[in-house]
């Protein structure tokens, strides 16, 4: 019994010291790694995201959160990518109601937004993506990509996405709403050097259906 | 024995008796029907809102709408108000409309449109005013007051 609770100690000590010295390694060896998304068919690639998912394990969990604003009977911004365990707050800057709205397994739930109702955050704790609608306007829609990878980055309007990662190994992810063909995942490797990985996308604005979320 | 039968009959005379007089008298049959039942309430709901959205001046306050969602309610609304077999499931009318500045204008713009719509399906002179009646002390709820609108 004593043995056994030796060595769990033991084991308990070595891996804290383990981890130790993998931030210490992360912080001296992150690098850059930027993905420049172009897409085919000339629909600006903004909205697409790159996700990282580190293939020797997860840091450790945090407590984040984000807000989707609604303006103009639009989601403001209309995708976003956020850890897994993020809180998501849904203030309505318009002076109407809005019902927001998710029937996505990931997380579903309904949401009655009063112009300056409180502000009740919603726990995004099951990775996916999140198709949010409103029950009472048209044209609205939004995206919620839950990763449980804190690694992630939204591809700006001239296609940039730069993540800040430590080195090791990774798998990329990449997504958009509107792109025709899923994009194939692939395997990195990152050290200390900046690196630049590029990405074509085949987006259709008009495409009516959502591309289906890489999992 | 015999006696007994014939106070029953006579009861049973008396009772549907008192009920064809109730039926010819007094008692009409309820708004709901006269609208038309579900058929008739769902048409009214259905014509006024595609009205007033296309109105240039009611309009803006359905624009990027989903009007089956607002029919859908609304015929339900007026099934419920008019005594029909339904139950109202949308949300209190101030909290529908706030936000939206509705003027005194827009609101009566919307009545003179579902006198229309009532006229247009022939439904009775008494039944519109009823229904009018059942629904015009909404109009609080509704209507914004001008400060409310100028902020």
């Amino acid at each position: 019994m004593t043995a056994l609770l030796n060595r769990r100690h033991s084991d308990y000590r070595r891996h804290s010291a383990g981890l130790f010295a993998m931030i210490c390694a992360q912080s001296v060896l992150a690098g850059v790694v930027t993905v420049n998304v172009t897409t085919v068919s000339g629909v600006t690639p903004e909205d697409a995201i790159i996700v990282f998912d580190p293939l020797d394990g997860l840091p450790p969990a945090a407590h984040n959160t984000a807000t989707i604003d609604q303006i103009n009977k639009r989601f403001m911004p209309r995708v976003s990518v956020v850890r897994t365990g993020t809180g998501i707050t849904f203030p309505n800057s318009d002076h109407i109601r809005h019902q927001v709205y998710s029937f996505s397994p990931a997380k579903s739930f309904t949401l009655k937004l009063y112009a300056g109702s409180p502000k009740t955050a919603v726990l995004f704790d099951h990775p996916g993506l999140v198709v949010l609608g409103c029950n009472i306007h048209d044209n609205m829609v939004a995206f919620v990509a839950v990763v449980d990878s804190p690694y992630f980055a939204k591809a700006t309007a001239s296609g940039v996405a730069s993540v800040n990662l430590p080195a090791g190994r990774y798998r990329l992810r990449a997504w958009h709403p509107n792109s025709v063909a899923s994009i194939p995942s692939r395997e990195i490797a990152v050290s200390a050097a900046p690196l630049s990985i590029p990405l074509s996308l085949d987006v259709n604005s008009e495409s009516a259906s959502v591309a289906v979320w890489p999992e | 024995m015999t006696g007994g039968t014939n106070r029953a009959v006579v009861i049973s005379l008396l009772l549907l008796l008192g009920r064809a007089a109730d039926a010819a008298g007094t008692a009409q049959p309820r708004l709901y029907d006269r609208l038309g039942g579900a058929a008739g309430v769902a048409a009214i709901a259905d014509s006024l809102i595609d009205r007033v959205s296309a109105d240039p001046l009611l309009g803006r306050s359905f624009k990027d709408s989903k009007l089956d969602r607002i029919k859908k309610l609304l015929a339900e609304q007026i099934c419920d108000l008019s005594g029909g077999p339904c139950r109202y499931s949308g949300d209190p009318m101030k909290e529908v409309h706030s936000g939206h500045h509705i003027s005194e204008a827009e609101f009566y713009g919307m009545v003179a449109d579902l006198r229309d719509v009532l006229k247009k399906r022939r439904v009775s002179e008494p039944a519109a005013n009823e229904l009018l009646r059942q629904l015009a002390p909404m109009k609080r709820d509704i209507v914004e007051p001008k400060q409310a609108a100028a902020q």
